[in-house]
């Protein structure tokens, strides 16, 4: 008796409570399905860009493109120099902006909140949403119009654009590690500089490396700003000061020609870079995590 | 020492109470016995001295239970500072009450060994000094439930008057012994009785002193009234 | 001042930004003995701790006033090499703070910064000061690895030991053991006993127990103020302060 009152008793709220309890599952699951519907969605996106570069690049690829220069229309030609010239430009570009990047993100993080500080940071914001042409244009009136087209400008052109992405994550990583590393570091007596590069860089290490490798993947892609500064060129030459060609410009280039090899040779050309930034995609995301489980340690 | 706020840990704050009201239970228990007993005492009543000397047990077990509270207390909640010494001092009171227990039930069966027939030997001495350290134990527990140093004090300097109750006592029984040597005996019975009581009330004077140090923190001085007496008592059995 | 006193602090008054943090403290902590400093959260306990090495210096809007004297020299003086002074009075933190870097970098990055030493030194450097916290045993071994593969507990240890290679003669220790486990705790406790011979220590601790264990004296503060400075069992038994009494007792509104 005494038993089964109390048990009645547990029934109704479990009742009570049966209600609401029901009623949150349901939008629960009308959410879960609606967020899962539109990522799907945009897989299909995804999936269908890579297809199609797939299809139409792949056949394109070959021994003898890789291993030849641009040609003439109507002779058979590879994509050698714009192979060389992307690898070219790009790492010249990144190896210039890896120390002002690295240096303004420090001096970001670790040098107070002063107006001078927020103006950096504000600025360096504003170039990372600059568009790309606009910074190629502003080689164009600063260098281009001095020196002339040249692969410099064309560096010139992509550092900027590849500095802020290194700064901001710079100082995003400097400023997750704790303060109180930093303080054991000047607990010891340590001056400021040894504690930024021996204590913080380490920790942080991860975090910038994922920045230059998303920095990079940002400046391989693009074609704005090398237009006005490094031209394009049909041949390859070693002079920095020289016109240089690259594979997006090629994509620009040969995209809408009448020339079925250009086109095929276009379509190759951007098959490449994806799968270049896609590699370094993946290598920026392992890096992250292997620093974070390092971290959760 | 004004009113203390209370504990965060209520349940703490409840122990200490419970452990407090054992405490007094205890002293109440020991306070009656004693009473009882001097009751016995003054009307030779043998079989009232019989039960008072059964009732030595429940104070004995009260004493464990008031020890093992204490330790868990201690154990679990390490208290410092006024709670500290709160629960040392219980363990040391129940201890000494413990012992009072003990001295007034040995008082008890003395009575029945005492010879009914000597009632010539007086009892008076004996029952005043008695009544001086009945009137110590109930101050000392007003003043324990008070909190009163001053009255503390004042019941740690009346174990002088017991000393100087037992030195009379003592003589007047050994002045009867030296007359009748028929109640050497008994003398002797009353004698022990007479040290019990004046036992008592060195346990009652540490009482006082572990009371005194839960309120003040301060330790009362070391030479304690009796044992002054007591050097002069010695003295004078020298002679 | 006298030799048997480390640390003299005089009228010390802390600001942060316009917040009192603490008002006119003033105190000694005799040398080669543990002075404790307990009381609530936010009470500025931890706050002295970080002024006795001007740690307080990296934050502009942190100030000090008044004096604190060691070795002759008043250390708040804008004049004092801030280095020099950290390299005398060591301070370990609350949670453990390795370097990403090997166990033996970790040690050798002080000792670096004061001293010149061939590679042989260097090694032998490092092992006495991992003797010196008990964690030689544990990781001999392996002092190339990551520091951070370490337990919390040898963590905790390490930055002991990496405070004490470069010999300081005050040790600041903020909540030293606040997450470590009982073992680990108990470690570092009976390091302190062992290490009072050598160093004047200064704890801050929320843990009374810890404090009765470790200290020689202990100051209780409420509200930025010192309420009693007293030795150990005088405070654990009888504090003369009934703030301090309420606090101590658990019986804090």
């Amino acid at each position: 008796m005494d038993l089964s009152s109390a048990s009645s008793q547990l029934n109704n709220s479990w009742v009570q409570k049966n209600n609401l309890v029901q009623r949150r599952k349901l939008k629960n699951q009308l959410f879960i399905i609606g967020a899962l519907g539109i990522t799907g969605l945009l897989l299909l996106v995804l999936f269908s860009i890579l297809a199609i570069l797939l299809i139409n690049g792949l056949s394109g690829l070959s021994l003898f493109t890789l291993s030849h220069m641009t040609a003439p229309q109507g002779i058979k030609g590879g994509l050698l120099n714009p192979i060389l010239g992307s690898l070219f430009q790009t790492g010249l570009a990144i190896f210039l902006a890896i120390p002002i990047g690295v240096l303004a993100g420090i001096f970001l993080a670790e040098y107070g909140n002063t107006r001078m500080v927020s103006l950096v940071r504000f600025i360096s914001d504003m170039l990372m949403s600059a568009p790309s042409i606009l910074v190629g244009l502003f080689i164009y009136t600063v260098i281009v119009i001095y020196l002339g087209y040249s692969a410099f400008a064309g560096i010139c052109a992509l550092a900027i654009l590849a500095i802020p992405l290194i700064v901001r994550t710079t100082e995003d990583t400097l400023r997750l590690i704790p303060t109180t590393i930093s303080e054991a570091g000047f607990a010891l007596g340590a001056p400021k500089w040894k504690v930024i590069i021996f204590v913080c860089l380490p920790i942080a290490k991860g975090g910038i490396m994922t920045g230059i490798l998303l920095a990079i993947s940002r400046i391989a892609g693009e074609a704005a700003p090398l237009l006005f500064t490094s031209l394009g060129n049909s041949d390859w030459s070693w002079n920095i000061f020289a016109p240089m060609t690259s594979l997006p410009l090629i994509i620009y280039q040969y995209a809408d020609s009448a020339d079925d090899q250009w086109v095929q040779l276009a379509w190759t050309a951007a098959l490449l870079i994806t799968m270049a930034v896609l590699c370094l995609n993946i290598v920026a995301k392992s890096y992250l995590e292997k620093g974070l489980k390092n971290k959760r340690k | 020492m004004g009113k203390l706020p209370e504990h965060t840990i209520s349940r703490y704050e409840y122990e200490l109470e419970q452990l407090r009201t054992m405490l007094l239970r205890m002293f109440g228990m020991v306070e009656n016995q004693f009473s009882q007993a001097l009751i016995a005492l003054q009307e030779r009543n043998l079989d009232m001295a019989r039960k008072i000397a059964e009732q030595d047990r429940e104070i004995d077990e009260f004493e464990r239970s008031i020890e093992t509270f204490s330790i868990k207390i201690l154990a679990l909640r390490s208290p410092l500072a006024i709670d500290l010494r709160e629960i040392v001092a219980a363990l040391k009171i129940s201890s000494d009450l413990e012992r009072i227990g003990d001295l007034a039930s040995g008082i008890c069966r003395r009575l029945r060994k005492v010879d009914a027939t000597h009632h010539e030997v007086s009892l008076s001495g004996l029952l005043s000094m008695g009544r001086q350290v009945q009137e110590m134990l109930r101050e000392t527990a007003n003043a324990m439930s008070k909190k009163d140093e001053t009255m503390m004090v004042h019941v740690w300097n009346a174990d002088l008057l017991i000393d100087d109750l037992y030195t009379s006592v003592f003589r007047e029984l050994t002045t009867y012994m030296m007359e009748d040597q028929h109640c050497i005996t008994t003398c002797s019975h009353l004698l022990f009785m007479a040290k019990n009581i004046e036992r008592i009330g060195d346990h009652i004077t540490n009482i006082v002193e572990s009371t005194y140090y839960v309120v003040t923190g301060e330790m009362l001085p070391y030479l304690r009234p009796h044992k002054r007496n007591r050097k002069s008592l010695e003295k004078n059995d020298g002679k | 001042m006298t030799d048997d006193i480390a640390i003299s602090i005089q009228g010390l008054n802390f600001y942060y930004n316009n917040f009192h943090a603490l008002k006119n403290i003033g105190f000694d902590m005799p040398r080669h003995q543990v002075t404790a400093m307990i009381g609530p959260s936010g009470c500025g306990k931890s706050t002295l701790l970080r002024t006795i090495n001007r740690m307080y210096d990296l934050y502009p809007e942190q100030k000090a006033e008044g004096e604190i004297w060691f070795d002759g020299k008043n250390i708040l003086d804008k004049r004092i090499d801030l280095n020099i002074l950290r390299s005398r009075i060591g301070m370990v933190f609350q949670k453990p703070t390795p370097f990403n870097m090997s166990i033996q970098d970790n040690i050798a990055f002080g000792i670096k910064l004061y001293e010149r030493l061939s590679a042989s030194e260097m090694k032998d450097r490092i092992e006495e000061a991992l003797r010196q916290v008990a964690l030689w045993d544990e990781v001999k071994g392996r002092l190339h690895i990551s520091a951070l593969s370490l337990s919390g507990g040898q963590q905790q240890r390490l930055c002991m030991a990496r405070t004490l290679a470069i010999k300081p003669e005050v040790l600041l220790l903020d909540e030293p053991t606040s997450a470590l486990d009982p073992i680990s705790t108990a470690r570092i406790e009976e390091l302190l006993d062992a290490l009072k011979t050598q160093y004047t220590i200064v704890i801050v601790t929320h843990n009374l127990q810890q404090a009765a264990r470790c200290a020689d004296q202990v100051a209780f503060f409420y509200m930025g103020e010192l309420i009693e400075i007293n030795d150990v069992e005088t405070m654990f038994t009888k504090p003369d302060n009934i703030q301090t009494h309420d606090y101590i007792t658990g019986r804090f509104g």
